[in-house]
């Protein structure tokens, strides 16, 4: 198959499948859930806004910075959520604001060191739930959790785009196809991701009676 | 294709597929390790459950065997008694009796019925001993030793520090306690010697000692219907926050200490 063929085959079922998990994950009232819920909206529109300037008005946009960006801000949240660090409330928006700094004046938007700064962050975060899960075994069957799901969606995204980030630019310097190739492996991953995530929305719709008690903090405030 | 790029593809495959399969590892670790842990939930709660049931099934044996007791105390000493008597009115008042056999069975009557009396009054002090209410625990405890102290068994009591106030529930339960030790003691163990030592000091400490000959603790627990009495003073002590300690081996005796901390203390040892 054609390397470029693959590469819009995957990075097309990418939004769209972004888009009908959005559209599953409407129905969510947990606060948890809406974090990603807007994390999946934000990926479809930047993903969306790219694909139309590029492919109708041959415009490149980097909507991947601002989506890198939010990506950063709104899963903090996800995971200081999930992970009850209600203690580092202060410590979070502090990170966050940080990190808002550090893309801006170190990182000067350098999407390489923005996609691989969130792939070691979130790949730890995800092994990190992971481990309290184990720890805490709260929860009886972890297929009937959505958490668990979505936890799963970015530690395989997340965990496999570590290298991919790190070799984009080298990658399309040195050899495009391959660039090409890698870029289609990463839309792969993105599309397992956002399946994934609407297994989770689609159980926390058929199981009404799922653990919530992770998102005791958010339902108290 | 330069060295570069297929050193940079080869890197990139290798470190893509590592770091997948450890998140691969991690996902099925989770589930597998959650499901195991399941599992094992599941068989604890079982038996639990299932030795609830026996635990249930052994405590309404012994209500039921000590229901019997008294029915049979009742049916044979009172019921026989009040039979005689009444027959002996009958033919008192019936005048079958002759005038001058008169009033030696008018004499047995009376005899007839103060036994009726007294054996009620066991019973009844069985039961629930009267001097528990009036007097307090250490007197009833006294009182018990004394009445079942006998040439073959010694029953020796004694007390340490000064007595302070329990509630009757508190007094009750520890006394049935004591009281199903030393019957442990007479029937199981057939001891020579049992002595109650009661220390009023803080923690409250009642400790039964007996030469008998003794017991295996894990087997006696291992076999409920055997271990129900173990299990119902602890059931006791723990309604009145109190820890057992058995000590006991095969032709050793038996030590049971019975540690009741009340709810500050409790809190006072945890804080420490």
């Amino acid at each position: 198959m054609d390397y470029t063929l693959y590469y819009y085959i995957a990075a097309f079922l990418m939004l769209l499948s972004s888009g009908i998990a959005f559209f599953i994950g409407l129905r969510q009232s947990a606060g948890t859930l809406r974090v990603v819920v807007i994390y999946l909206l934000v990926s479809f529109l930047s993903d969306l806004i790219f694909r139309i300037a590029y492919i109708f008005f041959d415009f490149y946009i980097k909507t991947g910075v601002f989506f890198r960006l939010v990506e950063f801000v709104l899963l903090i949240e996800f995971y200081s959520l999930i992970l009850q660090l209600k203690k580092l409330t202060i410590f979070k928006r502090f990170i966050q604001v940080i990190s808002v700094v550090l893309y801006i004046v170190i990182f000067e938007f350098d999407l390489t060191l923005m996609r691989t700064t969130n792939s070691v962050f979130f790949s730890l975060l995800s092994t990190g739930f992971f481990i309290k899960m184990i720890m805490e075994m709260k929860v009886n069957d972890p297929l009937k959790f959505p958490l668990f799901w979505i936890n799963a969606a970015f530690l395989v995204y997340f965990s496999g785009s570590v290298f991919f980030s790190l070799s984009f630019d080298i990658l399309g310097r040195l050899h495009e196809m391959s660039a090409v190739l890698s870029f289609g492996f990463h839309n792969t991953l993105g599309l397992a991701k956002n399946i994934l995530i609407a297994i989770a929305f689609w159980i926390s719709y058929k199981h009404s009676d799922w653990d919530k008690s992770l998102l005791e903090i958010k339902e108290r405030k | 294709m330069d060295n570069a790029a297929t050193n940079i593809i080869a890197l990139l495959i290798v470190g893509t597929s590592v770091m997948l399969l450890l998140a691969g590892a991690i996902i099925f670790f989770v589930i597998y390790y959650q499901k195991r842990m399941l599992q094992n939930k599941i068989a604890t709660q079982e038996l639990e459950a299932d030795y609830q049931r026996q635990l249930l099934q052994s405590t309404i044996d012994s209500q039921e065997k000590e229901r019997k007791r008294i029915a049979s105390d009742l049916h044979d000493g009172v019921g026989a008694m009040l039979s005689a008597a009444k027959l002996n009115l009958n033919m008192l008042r019936s005048g079958t009796i002759p005038m001058e056999e008169l009033s030696e069975a008018i004499g047995e009557t009376k005899e007839m019925i103060d036994d009726t009396i007294d054996t009620v009054r066991r019973i009844s002090k069985d039961l629930l001993p009267s001097s528990l209410e009036a007097f307090g625990l250490s007197k009833a405890v006294e009182e018990l030793c004394t009445k079942l102290d006998n040439p073959q068994t010694s029953v020796k009591f004694e007390e340490k520090n000064e007595p302070h106030t329990l509630s009757q529930q508190e007094e009750l339960l520890i006394f049935r306690m004591i009281q199903e030790l030393i019957n442990n003691a007479l029937k199981h163990a057939e001891a020579s010697e049992i002595a109650v030592y009661l220390d009023w000091g803080k923690p409250l400490t009642i400790v039964v000692t007996d030469d008998g000959k003794g017991f295996n603790l894990e087997e006696i627990r291992g076999d409920i219907k055997k271990g129900v009495g173990l299990y119902s003073i602890e059931n006791r002590a723990s309604l009145i926050g109190g820890d057992v300690e058995f000590k006991s081996e095969p032709g050793t005796g038996s030590t049971v200490k019975i540690i009741i901390k009340k709810e500050h203390e409790q809190d006072q040892s945890l804080h420490s």
